[in-house]
């Protein structure tokens, strides 16, 4: 009755904190598809198709979204988002649990404070908040995580107590610690701090296997999750996967714990003190210069307190920093998540002793113990709301994804706007799921093929007699192909691709780090109509833009939706060499920006026609975000310098806009009516010029 | 206290301090290398060629000249290529430079075969110059290609010397 009383405050104080976490998280949360991990895109369509994930498979993961994508909020790929927010805040919750079982009951009130501050910081800390908002593993790793380290540690209490059946606890960590495999193959190197713990509580386990042979057991059972990899080989399609697929059990070994081997301890010792430098770097990024102080304070003073569990914890943190210095990934930062997942531990245990330290020199008579603790407490208290509410707010903008609707936007139009019977190239494999996301969950466009679904090596006579479209620029000599685009042979070497619809790729989108905007190209055998001897534009202009004049344009409606679309068709004069790029913005915001003849000008001044008295036209739909609140809005075509895409908004233009009139954003659905078959009808040539 | 306790607290001593000096170590290490640095180390490390999804439709094919001698519309013209970065430089090494930018301060490492060249008020095209060059204040405009899906780290494969933005607004 005691326990239970005492465990009251410690629920809901948990549950307050899951609660906290998960309502930030989902403020922030990635309404539905994003670039911000490369492989979120994957994860999430693998989820709802049962199917296998890349190197090292994630079945657990796989299993838990699928569970979450029966929830009825928003699109499958938002609910996938809301499981690394729930199971995030969940982790977090349970960073509580853990510190309030290395602090214990001596001080119960400076335990619960301290707990709660070590799990806030970690939970709004700027690594681990980035990953609650898109689905990825490591928010769900974070909490198998923290699940097997509270269960090892709920078996350490349970053992002490010499309770009955306390190995059940062992058991269960046993299992959750196999499962865990499933979130990241990782975790695999906390063993040697797993059983030095066990050992170090109680040697003599050794001497009663049936505890730790069922232990083992069950752990393998965990593991036997990774029989999905087998079973699901032969839905892959990625040509790095294919090559290490795991139908074999060499395969399977190459697909987990043999997975990415140049990654792996990939520096040489000289440059082992830079990579340590990187992650005290990352640390500092997190908890700053005062949680590292703190944290040393909890690590000396966990060791002292309680030196088994330091060894638990250290052990754990120390093979995590030590393998991931010397991991080499581009987004390396995430993998450290659960070594700053053990240091706010230690961050929680330092803020403890500091109040336990405190109590301790004060030393205050009985009468005024009470008086003199609830004192320091609110002090500390108050530090740290305000702590997290300076934590909050710094890394708030970094994290939040909920205006990041540019993938979505930009394929609900491409899907729209491509001819019946087409086919639809791009990317394939792990890196084509921004597109493959809408057939294979939502089954859009039956009629459209799209080959790189089935794999990395489509035939040319999967294409033969339809409409070719792609969302990556296949003109011949164009750089950057790899394993991931569309096989040489595929279309014609001499082929153009010519840009027809234009996504956003400005601020607010997880784009802003990829300099890659999203566009949909026609790919055709003859040549755009990109230069013109004379214009006749629906609205003439005659503006000078620096050294180009914008002669008029067409446009053929000033009304449109969220998420809808325009149609520009822009006619320029080139007064004097220009590096300039052309905006379009509406409102306050930039929609894209490309440069003079969409990517096309060269080749066509080389092999149609040269500009001299010409005319550039630009003809192409571009993209509306669907998060545009409805109203009016003036549409201006402006010059950037060559900034970069995600420099700013629409006053990131160069002083001179010109302003085509002002457009009526309606609501959602009062979407543009056009013919499809029409809309992509690309003008060609009709003479051409020598 | 126990004799194992204390085993267990001199041994975790050992350990703790042992983190702390190799921390302390790489440190030092750090500072006689770069200076004294806000810059924090490249997150794909630091020796090899950087591995790259060369998939990102941002690198230059191989061999293939880099648009440096762009001339202006009514003469052949190389695409109209996309910075991927511009602004002021704050250092320059002879593996990085550090921008400052709308965004805050950025670091660019340069690529072993990196180009540098410098566009004139003016003038639509552009001189070979050289990293020696460079100079704080310089505004720069970096050209290259970001390390992987969704990294920060932006390896420069040419760099163009800009003139001030002042002179340049028309």
């Amino acid at each position: 009755m005691k326990d239970r009383a005492r465990l009251l405050p410690d629920l809901l104080i948990g549950l307050a904190i899951l609660a906290l976490c998960l309502g930030v998280y989902n403020a922030t949360l990635t309404p539905s598809l994003s670039y911000k991990s490369p492989d979120g895109n994957e994860l999430a369509t693998v989820c709802y198709t049962l199917g296998l994930a890349h190197a090292t498979g994630y079945p657990l993961y796989t299993w838990l979204g699928k569970l979450f994508t029966y929830l009825p909020i928003g699109d499958v790929a938002h609910r996938v988002n809301l499981m690394s927010a729930t199971l995030g805040a969940a982790g977090v919750a349970l960073l509580y649990v853990i510190l309030r079982q290395l602090t214990g009951n001596r001080l119960p009130a400076s335990s619960r404070l301290a707990s709660a501050c070590g799990a806030l910081l970690f939970g709004f800390s700027r690594t681990f908040w980035s990953q609650t908002g898109i689905a990825e593993v490591y928010a769900a790793n974070l909490f198998m995580v923290a699940l097997t380290l509270a269960l090892l540690l709920q078996w350490a209490r349970a053992h002490r107590a010499c309770r009955r059946h306390s190995f059940l606890w062992l058991w269960a960590f046993a299992l959750v610690y196999g499962l865990s495999l499933g979130t990241h193959m990782s975790n695999l190197g906390f063993a040697p701090a797993f059983a030095l713990f066990v050992l170090l509580l109680d040697w003599r386990i050794l001497q009663r296997p049936w505890v730790w042979l069922v232990a083992a057991g069950l752990f393998f059972v965990g593991v036997l999750q990774f029989l999905w990899l087998p079973y699901k080989a032969a839905t892959l399609n990625d040509a790095n996967m294919l090559r290490q697929a795991p139908s074999t059990l060499e395969g399977i070994y190459r697909y987990t714990l043999g997975a990415f081997p140049d990654f792996k301890f990939a520096f040489p010792l000289t440059a082992l003190p830079e990579r340590i430098v990187l992650y005290l770097h990352l640390l500092a990024q997190n908890f700053h210069l005062m949680g590292i102080l703190f944290g040393l304070v909890g690590t000396a003073g966990l060791l002292w307190q309680a030196p088994r569990r330091f060894f638990l914890l250290a052990g754990v943190y120390v093979v995590q920093v030590w393998f991931f210095v010397q991991y080499r990934a581009f987004d390396i930062d995430v993998f450290f998540i659960p070594a700053h997942f053990i240091y706010a531990a230690f961050l929680g245990f330092g803020v403890y002793s500091l109040l336990a330290g405190l109590l301790f020199l004060l030393r205050p008579r009985s009468a005024w113990r009470r008086t003199t603790l609830l004192t320091i407490n609110t002090v500390i208290a108050l530090l740290l709301i305000l702590t997290l509410v300076r934590q909050v707010s710094a890394n708030w903008e970094w994290n939040d994804y909920s205006q990041d609707t540019a993938i979505n936007d930009f394929y609900e139009n491409v899907y729209e706007l491509l001819p019946t019977e087409s086919a639809l190239l791009g990317r394939g494999g792990v890196f084509g799921f921004d597109m493959f996301y809408f057939r294979l969950v939502y089954n859009y466009r039956p009629d459209v093929v799209i080959p790189m679904l089935s794999g990395p090596r489509p035939s040319p006579s999967d294409l033969e007699g339809r409409p070719i479209f792609t969302t990556q620029r296949l003109s011949e000599g164009e750089g950057g192909r790899g394993p991931w685009s569309p096989p040489p042979g595929l279309i014609p070497a001499q082929a153009w691709s010519v840009p027809v619809l234009l996504g956003q790729s400005g601020v607010g989108t997880g784009l802003r780090e990829r300099g890659q905007p999203l566009a949909l190209y026609a790919v055709q055998d003859t040549p755009p109509m990109l230069v013109i001897d004379t214009a006749d534009p629906q609205f003439p202009i005659g503006q000078r833009l620096e050294d180009l004049e914008l002669v008029g344009y067409d446009l053929d409606d000033h009304l449109s939706s969220p998420g809808g679309r325009l149609h520009l068709v822009l006619y320029w004069r080139v007064l004097a060499p220009s590096r300039s790029l052309i905006a379009t913005s509406l409102g306050e915001m930039i929609l894209e920006s490309h440069g003079l003849g969409l990517g096309n000008l060269t080749r066509y001044i080389q092999d149609i026609r040269g500009l001299r008295n010409g005319i550039v036209v630009e003809d192409y739909w571009v993209v509306l975000p669907s998060t545009m609140a409805p109203g009016e809005y003036p549409l201006r075509i402006g010059l950037q310098s060559p900034l970069p895409v995600w420099a700013g908004a629409d006053s990131a233009l160069n002083t001179d806009k010109v302003e085509l009139g002002w457009i009526t954003v309606g609501e959602a659905g009062q979407a543009l009516s056009v013919d499809a078959d029409e809309a992509l009808v690309v003008p060609v040539p009709k003479e051409n010029d020598p | 206290m126990t004799r194992e306790r204390m085993l267990l607290i001199v041994t975790g001593a050992m350990l703790i301090a042992l983190l702390i000096a190799i921390a302390a170590f790489s440190l030092g290490v750090y500072v006689g290398t770069h200076g004294w640095t806000s810059d924090p180390p490249p997150l794909i490390g630091p020796g090899q060629k950087p591995l790259v999804p060369v998939d990102q439709g941002r690198q230059p094919a191989a061999g293939k000249v880099p648009p440096s001698t762009a001339r202006a519309a009514g003469q052949p013209q190389q695409p109209v290529a996309r910075p991927q970065l511009v602004g002021r430089v704050r250092s320059v090494s002879q593996t990085t430079v550090t921008l400052e930018t709308p965004e805050g301060p950025r670091l660019v490492q340069l690529a072993e075969d990196v180009q540098v060249f410098r566009r004139s008020q003016g003038d639509p095209g552009e001189a070979p110059a050289s990293l020696a060059k460079v100079v704080p204040g310089d505004h720069l405009a970096v050209y290259g290609f970001f390390q992987g899906n969704g990294s920060r780290l932006l390896i420069a494969r040419r760099l163009v010397l800009l003139p001030p933005p002042a002179n340049r607004q028309p």
